[in-house]
């Protein structure tokens, strides 16, 4: 989640990370996009800020991106949240004021004066190399990226 | 510990009890799967289901706060199923009967009850530890230590570890993980209340004379007195034996308990100096500062907890005023009238530590260069090093025998009530180090978790209050009051909240009590009583929080900013990276 948060945020993009961890009683897992085929964000999406390349990578052009959250209500895998940019980072004085619980639904907060913008996982493909840093950082070697080849097997 | 960190890849049995190695000690968790991968058997004794749990051929949900009742039935359970190790006892051990004159008490049946194990799984547990082949390893961490038998608790896992044989061989015996990188070097180089470098007690002639030789002082300048142990400083200040207080590389008032009262002992000294790479709320209190180096500033040695020493190197030099801990040191040695003129970190290790240590003897600079590694004792420099100790049953003792010790189990200190009901446990968490000097201001580690910090409650405790996943709660005990934000668990007890103790405004120390037991004055941080409340005006707990959080900033940034002399410096230092995220 650190290096994922790091890496956008240096590319100039959201620094959120685009990575959870996910924990229950018996099971803890990395949870990111699937980048779906046909992919649900990608067909709401009614200004066509998300597009999917030919390996199948399913990306968020977060300058166009309104903030709608259409994606996010259409991700079966809870793979899109929101992000954004407040004003009191950009002027640099002051501090942010909350106006709504952290326990309310993502998809249901919404900031005045904050740019929204829809956040998921792209494959690090800012990148010149195009391989996701949370696979290389891993310590345990407990992700990998499989090709298009390699899923359909 | 006994054997060595990579050695518990290759035992028979590892029993981790009170240790959470998943986010204490990540590499250690590795070597935990790595080892249960090799096929050892994996024990865990936790009132948490802690991430090892889930690989743990048993799992022990003891109550909190039961440890010596839970250890003296353990120990009943291995001789009263006939596990025990009459040889090794006969051999090398002092004291079994007396010893067996309170742990025959403790049979599983009469302590099911307090400590909340089935006598069947206890026995089954006390089987796989104790017939483990080729070894077992008990390894613990503060969940041991932060306790009130915390003491008593370590004497009956030794004695556990010789009764049932498995210590004096390799890949085996006790496993104590250090809190903290270095307290293990701490330890080594003599920065405790009464031993010189190498464990030499102050309290002996003979190293005295050892040490004043080496210093060139008069051996009535070197004093036999044992010293006052740093969790006892509140009260030693109230009863006016200490004026002064030189505090290097902590933050006591973000992690000693009850900060409340501890302030307010600080602020009664004379005088108050803080040796610190960062302003921290314990660097308000203080009159002097004295700005030090980072980890990536200053090169030096660090000793793991299976007594590894290595060597680190500086990735950059000192910034503005701050200087290397030695020097600053070095430096007041020399104004205080006992001059030093050390040039680097090599010549004090090989004067101050492998001169004086024959134990560290062997292990220079040069055989420490790069990845190298070794484990002392290390007498010579063609010594490969001491992976394990006690080889053969020989222990540390003239007569070469361990000593047995057992003592009755009591209670906790503060037993939950009507009023404060629930438990409160200070345990650590991956995202932060320590008491977050040096990571709370890291923007991606905020992201793994922001101020004001989390509880870890229990789905029924929370149910029962009205209290929602990332609501914000009070959470209250005779000493304080503080906001924090609920994190829905079903991997912690019933009864019992954990919080991690780094929060500036989520504080858990203001609430914990301050109790040290009288051997080692170990804080029992890991159980008091509290109450949680749901706050029902979230937005306004959200905005009270943030802003808490940017007035405590603000604070510290300002007094920082003394440093540049300028406002315009100020608003540098801090002002600027106020950005929250929505």
């Amino acid at each position: 989640m650190a290096v994922c948060t790091e890496g956008h945020k240096r590319a100039g993009l959201q620094g959120e990370p685009r990575i959870t961890l996910f924990e229950t009683r018996e099971v803890v897992a990395a949870i990111t996009c699937h980048h779906c085929v046909e992919a649900p964000c990608l067909k709401v999406c009614p200004i066509d800020a998300i597009s999917s390349d030919d390996l199948g990578c399913v990306r968020v052009d977060e300058k166009r991106c309104i903030g709608c959250k259409l994606c996010a209500i259409a991700c079966p895998f809870g793979a899109m949240h929101v992000g954004g940019t407040p004003t009191t980072g950009v002027a640099g004085v002051g501090y942010y004021t909350p106006s709504f619980p952290a326990s309310a639904s993502p998809i249901l907060q919404w900031e005045i004066g904050v740019y929204a913008c829809a956040v998921k996982c792209d494959l690090c493909s800012y990148l010149p190399n195009g391989s996701p840093r949370c696979v290389a950082f891993c310590v345990t070697n407990a992700l990998r990226l499989v090709s298009n080849e390699e899923s359909k097997k | 510990m006994s054997c060595s960190i990579p050695g518990l890849e290759d035992a028979g049995c590892l029993f981790l009890f009170g240790y959470n190695p998943n986010t204490s000690h990540p590499v250690v968790a590795r070597r935990i799967v790595k080892a249960k991968e090799k096929g050892a058997r994996i024990i865990v004794g936790d009132p948490r289901f802690i991430e090892t749990a889930r690989i743990a051929n048993i799992y022990l949900p003891l109550n909190n706060g039961t440890n010596l009742a839970f250890l003296n039935t353990f120990a009943n359970a291995i001789v009263t199923e006939g596990l025990h190790d009459q040889q090794f006892i006969d051999n090398h051990t002092v004291g079994f009967d007396d010893w067996w004159k309170i742990v025959e008490q403790y049979t599983p049946e009469r302590t099911e009850a307090v400590t909340g194990i089935a006598p069947q799984l206890m026995r089954e547990a006390a089987r796989m530890y104790a017939t483990a082949k080729p070894s077992a390893v008990l390894c613990w961490g503060m969940g041991v230590t932060q306790q009130k038998q915390n003491v008593e608790s370590v004497h009956a896992i030794a004695a556990i570890a010789c009764i049932s044989g498995q210590i004096g061989k390799p890949n085996s015996g006790v496993a104590p993980v250090r809190g903290q990188n270095n307290v293990q070097g701490s330890c080594d180089t003599g920065c405790l209340p009464h031993i010189f470098p190498g464990y030499q007690p102050i309290t002996s002639l003979e190293a005295r004379e050892k040490f004043a030789k080496a210093w060139s002082v008069p051996v009535e300048k070197l004093s036999g007195h044992v010293g006052y142990k740093v969790s006892n400083i509140g009260s030693l200040i109230e009863e006016g034996k200490v004026h002064a207080f030189y505090n290097m590389g902590e933050d006591p008032l973000q992690t000693e308990p009850d900060t409340n009262k501890l302030e307010r002992q600080l602020r009664q000294l004379d005088i108050f100096i803080c040796q610190d790479i960062f302003m921290t709320q314990t660097c308000l209190a203080a009159d002097v500062i004295l700005p030090a180096t980072s980890w990536g500033e200053h090169e030096g040695t660090f000793s793991a907890s299976d007594r590894r020493f290595q060597r680190f190197s500086a990735a950059l030099p000192p910034k503005g005023e701050c200087r290397h801990d030695w020097d600053i040191i070095q430096d007041l040695s020399t104004r205080m009238g006992h001059p030093m003129s050390y040039q680097n970190t090599e010549e004090i290790w090989d004067n101050e530590m492998r001169a004086l240590w024959e134990r560290a003897y062997g292990a220079s600079y040069e055989r420490l260069e790069g990845l190298g590694s070794l484990q002392w004792p290390v007498p010579s420099l063609d010594h490969p090093g001491t992976p394990d100790l006690h080889l053969g049953g020989n222990f540390n003792k003239p007569d070469g025998r361990a000593r047995l010790y057992a003592s009755d189990f009591e209670q906790p200190t503060e037993m939950p009530c009507e009023q404060y009901p629930l438990i409160l446990c200070t345990v650590r968490e991956v995202g932060h180090y320590s008491c977050r000097s040096m990571t709370g201001n890291c923007r991606a580690l905020s992201k793994l978790a922001e101020e004001p910090g989390y509880a870890h409650v229990n789905p029924v405790d929370a149910g029962r209050r009205g209290i929602k996943q990332d609501d914000l709660i009070w959470v209250f005990s005779r000493r304080g009051k503080i906001i924090t934000r609920a994190e829905i668990d079903s991997r912690v007890n019933e009864g019992t909240i954990y919080m991690t103790y780094q929060w500036w405004i989520g504080k858990c120390n203001e609430l914990t009590i301050h109790a040290v037991d009288d051997k080692a004055a170990t804080p029992e941080d890991k159980y008091s009583a509290c109450q949680i409340e749901v706050i029902d005006d979230q937005v306004w707990a959200e905005r009270y929080a943030m802003e808490s959080y940017m007035k405590m900033k603000e604070l510290l940034a300002g007094e920082a900013a003394a440093q540049f002399g300028s406002t315009a410096a100020q608003k540098d230092s801090g002002l600027n990276s106020f950005g929250g995220s929505a």
